[in-house]
């Protein structure tokens, strides 16, 4: 097992992690590359690549959640909604707070984080500046609710997507079961944050004047939000209803953006542009390092040797959520759940349960994954782009003062989390 | 599978090609519906569309060769060679024509054709300014070489992409197998363009004024090109010799675009973003859609008629070659290479013929699919770029004054390729 296909495929992968943590190189060009040069040195090649690493469950369904979701997130609806929030709030800050935070964990659970971040974000800016606040505290809330908001659903966040597809989960599935500890983990997160800063979430009298900005200004493009809305709808409505024909999520949502792409008057590069091209290169980059370490033996050996260190179904459900947890906000939660994916089936596999008795372990390794980027400024994609919001107000979010909050505010949520999984999965059982 | 998907999976493919065609819709849209279809009803089931029909071989390599392109077009070096063979024709009118049809050709082998003319063009405008002649005829020549040229190489143009990934024939095959017809056409054509244009060479040339500038001002970037020169060279020769290692065409250029995206300046997200996903996107669909007509039998029922009916393959090899060339003159050659490809491939089975045998069917269709783009001005996506360009200077390119120029030539080279064909494969 140590030859050549090994040591390449693992150098290849400390090389991705290390591009991912430190943000020297490109992350998407570095697995990309990582990818490419393992096909040409033989450790794998294009066709099994293609056919069998490559995960086309995922890629099709972030392609068209991606078009939909920027279709939508271009008519300006998420800045009416939250503008529209500020103005009913009259200013309360801690009230404001709640309010975006729940927004953006709504509008995270049906459109990828980042772009939810991106839109959102600025209102934060724009309120905290009204009200005389410092935007840090805003902008962690959000960032908080938007990974929790995207633990919620199959498509709110890349590692449920991946973990759908390997697993054979739905969307139903997801919201029945990662639904409820999502709601928990936001009230844990934010109530943590209320308690650690709640000088400055005291009512202070202060108020944004009613005048001072007009939300409907957003909405540029009423019909296409009608129609975007709608396509949305029915996607998720075929979410539900069309696997019991045999359609798969990604072919829904593919078919979801066909159809968009046909009634939609923009030209199909405006609209393939709201693809994030390089997150998808990432993708197929760490699916090929996947595989090769699959094909090099690596995954079942660590799978098997996870399995064997837990007495129990339970406490390796436990295992896998705070692994994961601390995984997802040290090596960011996409490149790790990536490699973990195949390690946990493997050792489902090795433990000899079904895919009933499996669930669980599925649900916890999302509560981990998703929950967990909560944890630091780069366990997840949107954190990042918080990050890059930040910097242009005075206070700038870094990492040390992101990790002050947002790290005891993960390990709370989490707490509660293996409670819930306890308590549902187990206690009664 | 019910009786109903074969009439179903026609219907949406004859929808497509016609939408197509009208150019009423964007053909991006029309393939992105008609696959959402085909996947939604479960004729084309996600796994099967994306492990048996999606042909990543050609996805790999149209999108790799469009970032070496993308990167290399940043460093200036084409506008150099066009700049240096304008100093070196001293002025002559028939050097430069000569000059640019034969480096339009050549960059036209190992690019793909609208690049190449893009290239090309405003530097022709330029040149032809300066010597105070009608650009159109020079244009038009390079419209001619330009699809000439790409038909030489796996590389130069999407059927051959197409076709070398499907039947496993690698760079050095089509080398060996259309180049020295090509060579032929090549120079026949640039006699021809001689003939047809000799009124743009009387008259008084400016051609002092070409060797008057620095070509050098064209380099952007010094360093950088010499770096992706070097790639370059070292890629084109991989791409000769792909076939000892094992790799496909398409790793190859994948390898050598990522080799190129990390020497580079330009962050990812500029050189993603510079991709023709629309292009990428629309083979993907029309992979699909072929794939519907393949997965309920259409195209297996299709190629045993051809099959039945076929008297020797060397009169099969002139229809594929006279068909497909009226065929591309008129019509998208893609879309026509992509639904041939699996009749060919059906009827090939059903008269039981050896690869070699079949050979020739394959560079028929070839040379008819990409030769046939220069019998009119919508005959290939190049020609109709061109065309565009030209309707911004004084004398613009007409449908009608290039089919008199163009369509000739198309059936000349025909006629070369029928004689090479018969010859080659048959005598």
């Amino acid at each position: 097992m140590w030859g050549f296909p090994t040591i390449a495929t693992l150098a290849v992968l400390a090389f991705v992690y290390f591009c991912v943590v430190t943000d020297k190189l490109d992350k998407a060009k570095a697995a990309f590359f990582g990818g490419v040069l393992l096909i040409a040195a033989g450790v794998t090649t294009l066709e099994e690549a293609w056919r069998y690493f490559i995960d086309f469950e995922t890629i099709g369904l972030l392609v068209g959640m991606m078009l939909i979701a920027g279709v939508i997130g271009q008519t300006g609806v998420f800045q009416f909604v939250a503008l529209r929030a500020v103005r009913l709030t009259r200013g309360r800050y801690g009230l404001l707070l709640v309010a975006l935070s729940v927004i953006t964990a709504v509008a995270s659970a049906f459109l990828d984080n980042v772009t939810t971040i991106l839109l959102l974000g600025p209102v934060a800016v724009f309120a905290a500046d009204a009200l005389h606040h410092k935007p840090y505290l805003l902008l962690i809330a959000l960032t908080l609710a938007a990974n929790i908001g995207g633990t919620a659903t199959l498509i709110g966040d890349p590692p449920n997507m991946l973990i759908g597809s390997a697993a054979g989960l739905g969307f139903h599935s997801f919201v029945i079961h990662t639904g409820p500890p999502s709601i928990l983990a936001l009230a844990v997160s934010l109530g943590f944050l209320f308690v650690a800063r709640r000088n400055e979430l005291r009512p202070t009298g202060r108020t944004i004047s009613a005048d001072s900005f007009d939300e409907t200004k957003y909405i540029r493009d009423r019909p296409t939000l009608a129609v975007s809305l709608t396509v949305l709808g029915l996607v998720l409505a075929g979410f539900v209803v069309l696997p019991a024909f045999g359609a798969t999520p990604a072919a829904v949502a593919l078919v979801g953006a066909g159809v968009l792409m046909l009634v939609n008057r923009a030209k199909p590069r405006e609209l393939l542009g709201h693809v994030e091209w390089p997150l998808i290169f990432f993708f197929l980059g760490l699916f090929v390092i996947t595989g090769a370490l699959e094909k090099v033996g690596l995954i079942v050996v660590v799978g098997r040797f996870f399995a064997s260190l837990t007495p129990s179904p339970f406490w390796f459900c436990i295992a896998i959520l705070w692994v994961s947890s601390f995984g997802a906000a040290f090596l960011s939660a996409v490149p790790f759940i990536t490699v973990m994916i195949p390690i946990t089936a493997a050792a489902v596999a090795h433990l000899g349960l079904g895919p009933l008795a499996a669930e669980p372990i599925w649900w916890a390794l999302s509560l981990g994954a998703c929950i967990g980027g909560n944890g630091t400024l780069i366990g997840s994609a949107c954190n990042m782009a918080m990050s890059a919001i930040s910097e242009r107000t005075p206070e700038p979010v870094n990492f040390r003062s992101y990790f002050r909050l947002g790290f005891p505010a993960m390990v709370l949520a989490q707490l509660v989390s293996s409670l819930y999984l306890w308590l549902r999965y187990f206690a009664f059982q | 599978m019910n009786i109903y998907e074969p009439y179903f999976a026609s219907a949406i493919f004859v929808a497509a090609f016609a939408l197509i065609i009208s150019e009423k819709v964007h053909r991006t849209k029309v393939v992105a519906l008609g696959a959402a279809l085909l996947l939604v009803t479960g004729i084309v089931p996600l796994g099967d569309a994306w492990r048996e029909y999606i042909d990543f071989n050609t996805l790999g390599l149209l999108f790799g060769m469009m970032l070496i392109v993308n990167i290399t077009k940043r460093t200036g070096v084409f506008e150099f060679v066009a700049l240096k063979i304008a100093r070196w024709s001293g002025g002559s009118y028939l050097k430069i024509m000569v000059g640019f049809c034969v480096i339009t050709a050549v960059f036209s082998a190992f690019l793909d054709n609208v690049t190449t003319v893009l290239l090309i063009a405003p530097i022709t405008l330029y040149i032809a300014d300066l010597m105070g002649k009608s650009p159109r005829s020079l244009l038009i020549s390079e419209i001619l070489v330009s699809n000439i040229g790409g038909t030489s190489t796996l590389i130069g143009d999407p059927p051959n992409i197409l076709i070398g990934s499907a039947v496993g024939r690698g760079f050095a095959d089509f080398l060996t197998n259309l180049g020295p017809v090509i060579v032929v056409v090549l120079v026949i054509t640039i006699f021809y363009n001689r003939f047809a244009f000799r009124g743009d060479f009387v008259g008084v040339t400016n051609g002092h004024r070409i060797t008057g500038y620095d070509e050098k001002k064209a380099i952007h970037d010094k360093p950088l090109l010499v770096k992706s020169l070097v790639i370059l060279g070292l890629t084109i020769v991989a791409f000769m010799v792909h076939e000892l290692f094992g790799l496909p065409p398409a790793v190859v250029a994948l390898v050598a675009a990522a080799l190129l995206a990390f020497i580079t300046k330009p962050p990812v997200e500029e050189l993603l973003r510079e991709v023709e996903w629309p292009t990428l996107v629309f083979f993907a669909g029309l992979f699909v859609l072929v794939g519907g007509l393949q997965a309920t039998g259409v195209t297996d029922a299709l190629a045993g008629l051809i099959a039945d009916s076929t008297t020797s393959v060397m009169v099969l090899c002139l229809i594929v070659l006279w068909g497909s060339a009226i065929f591309s003159a008129f019509l998208d050659n893609i879309p026509f290479v992509a639904t041939m490809i699996p009749l060919l491939q059906g009827t090939v089975a059903q008269l039981g013929l050896t690869p070699a045998q079949a050979d020739p069917l394959w560079w028929s269709l070839a040379l008819g699919a990409c030769l046939g783009g220069n019998g009119t001005l919508v005959g290939a996506s190049a020609n109709v770029i061109v065309a565009g360009i030209s309707e911004r200077t004084r004398d613009p390119i007409t449908f009608r004054s290039y089919l008199k120029v163009g369509l000739p030539a198309m059936l000349i080279s025909m006629v070369i390729c029928s004689v090479y064909i018969y010859l080659r494969y048959f005598a």
